[in-house]
């Protein structure tokens, strides 16, 4: 038995990239990204729904695994890239960085892409039956840029200034997209009155669950996470990593989760080495959807690829709980998303 | 006799300079049930054992450094990516992968399976096979299709012979620097080789490692 496969539209896709993020919003009349990963996945995956034209790509922040790929969509002929929404970081990664305005400079003088420097909070777009709510960063924050620092003293770091991104599907929320976004980002985000409503049934955990606060603890990564699913009520919360790749997701900040919303459904995109450090059977591919994978090849996936689709009224996540959980059960002899909690969060 | 993609694959060629390591990959091919033809050598003129082939062997495997007491006036890479434009697929089986990683990469176009001498088992040689054939016929895998993409020139013939230069890919989930040999890329092409410039050329960026890596299509800017 297999879980359907494939993509369907329209549908919400987080793309398994390795470590990094690439989400498609697919509709039958149009694309969208929101980041791209680096490497070729959102290429071969474009290239297996016969998609050439890129309606628009909103980059959460100018890190290699959010924006790498663009590189490659930009210069290779056989994708157009209608528009593109970015905010100016010339500062973690300064070499990427010029890259990418190069490759950006050369497509909008060819006339072929809009390109959209400032993106902020209360801004917005459609595409499809998706309307994406720009909730971060604050105009302040923008407007100040990375490596500065905000009237408390605290440094401003690119992932402070992550787009935060809500996708409401028919009207109401469905995803929330937060980039890498870090304590001090989340703080400014909060700091109006009222605060702004994150809710959202799924959750794309910030920063693949690494380090989200300044202290790099345990017990202030599990603080925010604990915070940051309050604000958010999530049903489902996904990791998007790269296995054996900065040990994510943390187990403090699993455990956070788990604590603050007992029985939450857990997927990550490839299976993290806190999970299981055997490699995945070559035959444990059930769960796995028809989709553009980077951890199929070195069977490195855990939930592979994940699709959230419109089905008999509302929306689903596949893999299915009872699939992905067949396979963490089979695979993951120390799951993080279903092994013993830590006393501690 | 194997039956890979509706390719039948009966006899395989084995080359290698040296006897025993040719008869220690024979046993390993015959594993796989296929025949294997050792080739004692001298292996002659790359073309003339390409032509000598075509009728004669149905895929071939190979090591890279041949050119050792008069066996081959060729290495394996170039002879493999040769098999290849005669749509007989050849497998390198290497020891030399690392040592010799700059005269093999400019083949890997036409060389999709490169297999680690200590890795060479029947399993690991039909999977190379497949790979290879199904490029033949045009169907690349994610991990080896190519795209255009930017390529940042890094750095320019700093070692003493002037022979190499060196390339990040922005695009590329790494930032590692590949090293190429400017002789590659034409006189033409390397005269314009500038640190800093940023070329663009088709590369599969899709693989993991950084030794799968190949580039083509150049293009200056």
């Amino acid at each position: 038995m297999t879980d359907p496969a494939g993509v369907t539209e329209p549908s919400v896709t987080i793309l398994d990239v390795g470590h990094g993020l690439c989400v498609l919003l697919t509709s039958e009349a149009e694309v969208t990204l929101i980041d791209t990963g680096a490497g070729s996945t959102v290429l071969d995956q474009l290239r297996s729904l016969s998609r050439t034209t890129v309606r628009r790509v909103l980059i959460s922040h100018a890190d290699r695994d959010h924006v790498g790929a663009l590189l490659t969509l930009l210069s290779d002929d056989s994708f157009e890239v209608q528009e593109i929404w970015l905010n100016s970081d010339a500062f973690k990664e300064s070499a990427l960085w010029a890259a990418l305005i190069y490759e950006i400079d050369d497509v909008e003088r060819a006339a072929d892409t809009q390109v959209q420097f400032g993106v902020r909070e209360r801004q917005g777009f459609s595409t499809g039956p998706f309307d994406v709510e720009i909730l971060a960063p604050r105009l302040r924050l923008a407007g100040l840029g990375a490596g500065s620092r905000d009237t408390d003293g605290r440094r401003l770091e690119t992932n402070s200034l992550s787009v935060v991104a809500r996708v409401h599907a028919h009207g109401s929320p469905l995803a929330l997209l937060p980039g890498d976004i870090d304590e001090v980002g989340l703080a400014h985000l909060l700091d109006q009155t009222p605060a702004p409503d994150l809710y959202a049934p799924i959750l794309v955990f910030p920063h693949h669950g690494g380090h989200v606060s300044r202290a790099s603890n345990a017990s202030a990564n599990a603080d925010f996470a604990s915070r940051f699913v309050s604000l958010v009520r999530p049903t489902t919360v996904i990791f998007s990593i790269g296995r054996g790749q900065h040990g994510t997701p943390r187990k403090e900040i699993i455990d956070a989760i788990r604590n603050t919303v007992p029985g939450i459904n857990i997927l990550c995109t490839q299976l993290s080495m806190l999970c299981s450090s055997a490699p995945v059977g070559a035959g444990n591919v059930a769960h796995l959807l028809q989709a553009a994978s980077r951890g199929r090849h070195v069977r490195a996936w855990c939930a592979g690829t994940i699709i959230i689709d419109h089905h008999e009224g509302s929306w689903r996540v596949r893999p299915s709980r009872a699939f992905h959980q067949a396979f963490i059960a089979a695979n993951a002899s120390t799951a993080l998303c279903t092994g013993q909690l830590s006393t501690t969060s | 006799m194997l039956t890979i993609d509706s390719a039948t694959i009966s006899t395989v060629g084995v080359i290698d300079d040296n006897p025993e390591a040719r008869q220690s990959y024979e046993w390993t091919l015959q594993d796989a049930n296929v025949e294997t033809i050792g080739e004692a050598g001298p292996l002659g003129e790359l073309q003339e054992f390409v032509g000598r082939a075509v009728n004669r062997l149905d895929a071939v495997l190979c090591d890279h450094h041949l050119r050792i007491r008069n066996y081959s006036t060729f290495d394996g890479a170039q002879l493999a990516a040769a098999l290849y434009e005669a749509s007989i697929p050849a497998v390198l089986c290497t020891r030399w992968e690392d040592a010799h990683l700059d005269l093999i990469r400019p083949y890997r176009d036409r060389v999709p399976a490169l297999i680690q001498w200590e890795d060479l088992d029947p399993d690991t040689f039909v999977d190379a096979l497949a790979l290879t054939i199904r490029e033949i016929k045009g169907e690349f895998s994610e991990q080896r299709r190519t795209w255009r993409t930017q390529v940042h020139i890094a750095d320019v013939g700093v070692d003493e012979q002037n022979e190499f230069f060196y390339v990040d890919l922005p695009g590329w989930t790494s930032d590692k620097v590949i090293r190429l040999r400017k002789a590659d890329l034409g006189a033409e092409l390397a005269n314009q080789l500038k640190v800093d410039a940023r070329w663009h050329a088709r590369v599969n960026i899709g693989t993991e490692d950084a030794w799968e890596l190949y580039f083509r299509d150049w293009e200056p800017r």
